[in-house]
Parts: structure tokens; sequence; C-alpha cells
């Protein structure tokens, strides 16, 4: 078993955060923890890294109690980039967890190629940006190619390029057979990147598997619209007009149908894109309007 | 080991030790410049004392002569008119020596005028010279005279192991504390006010080695404090003052006696205290910025403890129950100087008792720590 989590409630004051949340993992997988601000996300990643002390209910992670600060060898945890210390440089932060965990120093500066860090990893923390301290703190978690990777919000305040990087990353460590864990707003990475979501809702877990949130759609692009409509008037429960593009629900027609009518009746096409609205449809579905 | 050396490189970098160096220098030139701008303001005081001296005593030969003019038969007042011209005349004998700087005639001199003050008010005579200073004086001037050490000044001396006491006596009533504060102050709730402590409590090591560190790192730097503190008065005062002895004599009360132990005895001895009074305070320090986690409010409730504690000692004076006050330590030196009811180390146990205490609860209350919501 890679993660048991039981019964795990949390209260702060009043406010009841956990209320009795149980799940288990038990392949190598790659987990999203999604839910909106104040939900309870890193309240339960606390909990299951022993950071807070539950109420209760109990953690095990590959095995371990959360309480056995052993289980770190194995476990890593991407945190808010208060954690790091301003007044260190990066390679010294790299350098404690080398030596914490028993492993060569060369693994600082492998490390710091991956993660794209070797730049300004000897400068102090305090200079850097809130990108350069996310990628640090990436760093940080990989550089023990831990079994259990925690992620709280990893891609905040990195750049298009960084997240896409980070995501191939973070596939390839999975590759290698580490399970991730990972909270996060952005709905899209959730869907490249993960299998099955774990929504966050009063204060308990609503598992998800994305294989049945699935549902692909597709914008086609045409010059003249009007005619278009006029052309699949009669396909109107399948699909829907916007002023610049036409969305197919391919649940219900297939493309090659579609793009055939359009073409038949000399509608030039201009582009076609395939998306999916999985995590995102089932968020507005849970918690509401967007 | 590798968790030692990166809070090693937290708190004892190239910049801290400079600041405390600098810190250290200033306090120890401020203190020996200030001594030198008193030498001359000090022997003005000392002949003036003389000066004092002599005026009281013609002030009680003018009253007994006046006494014997009415009753010349007055036997009594004969006696005390008798000792007080002895006493003029060893004063004046007192200010030669004092203007000549013959320190031994002067020291000899003094004994043989404060024998003749204890004779007089013994025999019913009043002079403003307490009982407690004479003995005291007659005790440590023959002190000097029999191990052959000049006289030093008791404040603005320019003698080493003089100045290195004055100064001790300084870092250990608040110097120190306040550097401690300043420098360690912040080793716990910092951590906790910018969240760096969620990084050490993620990565594989007990809490109580991440509190063992912390307390070692404290103590090294309570070291450094001693030491640089230490090597920088002796320093100074080496090369702009002069030599002295560490035999140099200090007077403490022991039982009902008066006895003596060297600067040298004292400055250790004071060290032993420090160093367990400081392990004390910062075990207590510790527990406080774990329950509160916040630095300002530490150090409020910490200086405000202390305050109490010693208002407490205040009331529990010397008392034989007095070893069981582990604030007893807070003024080291009159732990040292007076130990009429209890020796200077009977504070030690308790004080290493309530360190204990305070470094098993803070490990308790790190190992089941809470902290504020943070989603």
């Amino acid at each position: 078993m890679i993660i048991e989590v039981n019964n795990l409630k949390k209260s702060y004051k009043n406010d009841e955060v956990l209320k009795g949340i149980t799940f288990k993992v038990r392949e190598p997988n790659i987990i999203a923890l999604v839910g909106p601000n104040g939900s309870g996300k890193t309240t339960l990643l606390d909990c299951m890294t022993n950071i807070l002390q539950p109420d209760q209910g109990n953690v095990h992670l590959l095995g371990k109690e959360s309480t056995d600060s052993s289980l770190f060898f194995e476990v890593s945890y991407f945190q808010d980039n208060r954690v790091l210390y301003e007044e260190l440089t990066g390679r010294q932060h790299l350098e404690f967890i080398c030596r914490i965990q028993k492993l060569p120093i060369s693994e600082v500066d492998y490390v710091a190629k991956k993660v794209n860090i070797a730049s300004y990893m000897n400068k102090k923390v305090k200079k850097y940006s809130l990108g350069m301290k996310q990628h640090l703190l990436l760093a940080i978690a990989i550089i023990n190619q831990p079994k259990l990777l925690i992620l709280d919000e990893p891609l905040n305040g990195m750049d298009p390029t960084s997240s896409i990087n980070v995501r191939n990353l973070l596939l390839e460590l999975h590759q290698m057979g580490t399970t991730i864990l990972i909270s996060s707003h952005n709905l899209d990475e959730i869907d490249r990147l993960t299998n099955d979501i774990f929504f966050m809702k009063d204060g308990k877990i609503i598992q998800e598997s994305i294989n049945d949130l699935e549902k692909e759609y597709y914008t086609i692009s045409v010059h003249n619209m009007e005619k278009a409509k006029q052309v699949l008037n009669e396909d109107l429960d399948k699909v829907a007009f916007y002023d610049s593009y036409i969305q197919i629900n391919t649940s219900k027609i297939s493309l090659d149908s579609i793009i055939q009518k359009l073409v038949k009746h000399e509608i030039k096409i201009v582009d076609v894109n395939k998306k999916t609205i999985g995590a995102e449809k089932r968020y507005q579905e849970l918690y509401g309007g967007v | 080991m590798n968790l030692f050396r990166f809070e090693l490189n937290k708190y004892l970098n190239l910049k801290t030790l400079l600041l405390l160096l600098a810190v250290i220098i200033g306090i120890t030139s401020f203190f020996f410049i200030r001594n030198i701008l008193f030498q001359t303001a000090v022997t003005i005081e000392e002949s003036k004392e003389i000066e004092g001296h002599l005026q009281s005593t013609y002030q009680a030969i003018n009253e007994h002569r006046e006494e014997l003019k009415i009753n010349s038969d007055d036997e009594k007042g004969q006696q005390l008119l008798d000792i007080s011209l002895s006493m003029r005349d060893e004063i004046f004998s007192l200010r030669s020596a004092h203007n000549q700087s013959d320190w031994k005639e002067k020291l000899t001199s003094e004994n043989r005028f404060f024998q003749l003050v204890e004779d007089y008010q013994e025999n019913g005579g009043n002079f403003p010279i307490s009982e407690e200073k004479l003995s005291e004086s007659q005790a440590f001037n023959q002190q000097l005279l029999s191990k052959n050490i000049p006289p030093q000044l008791n404040t603005y001396s320019l003698a080493t192991p003089n100045f290195i006491k004055e100064l001790a006596d300084w870092y250990f009533i608040i110097g120190i504390p306040l550097l401690m504060l300043f420098f360690v102050g912040g080793i716990m709730t910092n951590e906790y006010e910018r969240h760096t402590i969620r990084f050490m409590f993620t990565q594989p090591f007990s809490r109580a080695s991440l509190i063992l560190t912390k307390g070692i790192i404290g103590l090294l730097l309570y070291s450094a404090i001693i030491v640089c503190a230490f090597l920088v008065s002796y320093i100074i005062s080496n090369y702009f003052g002069h030599t002295g002895t560490f035999d140099y004599p200090v007077l403490i009360h022991q039982g009902e006696e008066i006895s003596f132990i060297t600067i040298s005895e004292y400055l250790w001895t004071s060290f032993i205290l420090l160093s367990v009074t400081v392990l004390m305070c910062l075990s207590f320090y510790l527990f406080l910025s774990l329950l509160v986690k916040h630095t300002l409010g530490t150090i409020i409730l910490f200086v405000m403890t202390l305050i109490i504690g010693r208002i407490i000692n205040d009331w529990i004076p010397n008392v034989e129950f007095g070893w069981l006050n582990p604030f007893r330590n807070l003024f080291i030196n009159e732990s040292i100087i007076n130990q009429s009811v209890n020796d200077w180390y009977v504070g030690i146990p308790i004080a290493l008792v309530v360190a204990i205490g305070f470094i098993f609860l803070s490990y308790k209350m790190l190992t089941t720590q809470k902290f504020s919501k943070s989603s």
C-alpha cells in the first residue's frame, strides 16, 4: 500500500476542515487533489506528512506510520515556497538534503541541470523570483527520487514553458515508479497529467476516475458560419455554434461526418481542434460555475 | 552532524560573527574609555573622602573639647578626645601617603585609622563609617598587604584583571542575556514565523535531534560571546591599560566570616554559574518559543518571567532553602559574594533540573506540534 488514510479528521476551533477522510492508493499512480481555496487540501497534505497532528484518524505512507520521520527517505513533500531559508543559497539547501538523505553530493549538480536551476543555485534564495523558488523546491523534492511525491501547488508562479517542463518531469518520475499526489488549481495541467482526481468537498473526498469523466469534443473554425449553420441545421442537438467556431460533441456524432458535410457544401475549414473538458467539467458540476 | 552543519550555516555565518565582534568591541571600548576619563575624578573623590574623614574627626574633637570644658572630670570624654586626636594624626599620615602614591604606607595608615575609628565607636563615639565597611576595608587592605598586591580602583580600573572583572559583572548580569536574546532569540520562533519549520519537519530526522541541534547552536553562540568578550577586554586593557594580577583578591562573605578569592577564581565561578543559568534560560526560552511561536511575544514573556523571578528572589533572601529557588543565580555576583547562608554552587542542581524539565516539555510539544490554518 502506498497511501492509506483512515478516517482523518481535523478542525480549527469550530471549523471542521477534514470530516473523516478515508482513501487508499495501492499502485503507483498520479493523483490530483482538487478543490477551491479553503477546502482543506493543504491541511490534508499536512496531516498526511505529520506537519499537522490530526484530531482523529491515522495515515500510513509506504507502509509506515506518518509519525515515523524515516519515511522522508522515500517520501518528498513539495510545499509553499516560504519553507525555504532566504539567507541560504539553493546549493546549500540541496547539499543539506543530499547529506541528510545520504546521497552523493554530485546529485546536486545533476538535479540542478534536470530542473534547470544551475544558473542561479549559488545565489541566496532571497534573490529568487517566485518561479525560481518553485524550481528549487521541485529540485529538493525529487533529488532523492522518492517513491511517493506529494506536491502542493507546484505550478504556481511558473511560466508556460516551465509548466510543460515540470509536467514532463513528473511524468518521467511516474514512469520510473514514483506515485505522485498533486494538489493544483490548474485543471488543464491536471487533465494532461493525471489518471485520477480526488475532489475535496465539504471536508470529504470524492474520488473520480478521469476516464469516466473524459469527454472529448472538437472545435471547427469555418469561413462562412451562416452557411455552416444551414448545412448542420439537422444536427443541432450534436453541435453548438459560437461566433468563430462550431463545437462538436463526438460522443453523438463523428467528426468525419461533420467535415464531409461542410466540404460537400464547399464551406472552407480554417482550423480543427481537439479538446477535453474532464476535470474542469466535473469541477463545475461539483462546485458550481466558474 | 549534517543537521548541525546546516544549522551552523544559518546562524553562525560570517556576518553574524562580525556583528557580534563589533558589538563586543564597542561595549568594551566604551567601558575602557569611560574608565580612563574617570581616573582623575576618582582620585579627587578619594582625596575628598580623606578630607571628609578629617572634617568628621575635627568635628568630633571640637565636640569632645566642648564637653570637657563643661565637665573636665569626664574620663570617657577624655578618652574619646585622645582617640580622635590620634585619628586626626593618622589622617594626616594617610593624606601624605595618598599624595605620594605610596600604596603600602597608604593601606597601613588607612588600616590604623580604621582601627582607631573602631576603638572610637567601641568607646561610644559616633563616626560616619559603618562597622561593616570598617571590617571589610581592614580585611581587604590586610589581604593586599600580605599578598604584596597594589590596590586597584573598585570600579574604573585600568588593570587587565580588574577591568575584566568589572566588565564580566556587567556582561553576566545584563550584557550576555541581551546578546543571547539578540543572537539566539529567534533560533526557534523564526522558524515558525517564516514557516521554515515545515521544511525541517519533512526531513528524515527526529524532532528530538532538531531540538538538540538548536540547543547546541545556542550554547555555541554563548561560548562565542564569552570567548569574544574575554579576548577583546583582555587585549584592549592589556594594550592600553596595565597588567595587574589575576590573584587580586575579591572579598566574599562565607558564613559569619569575611573571606577572599582571587579574580581568576571569581571569573571561573561566575562562568560556571552563568553557564548553568544560560542553559536554564535557553531551555525555558525554547519552551516559551514553542508555546508562543512569535519572537517578540516570546521575548516579552521571557523577560517578564525573569523580572518576576528576580522580585521573588528578593522576597526569598538568603534563607536555608534558598537553593530551591531557580532564579537565585540571575544575579551571579551576588551568589558568589554573599555566601553567608548558602555556598555559591547550591543553586546549580535546581537550575539543571529546571533546564532538563523544559527541554523535556519542549520535546513533547514539538512532537505534537500544531500549526495555524494554512490552506
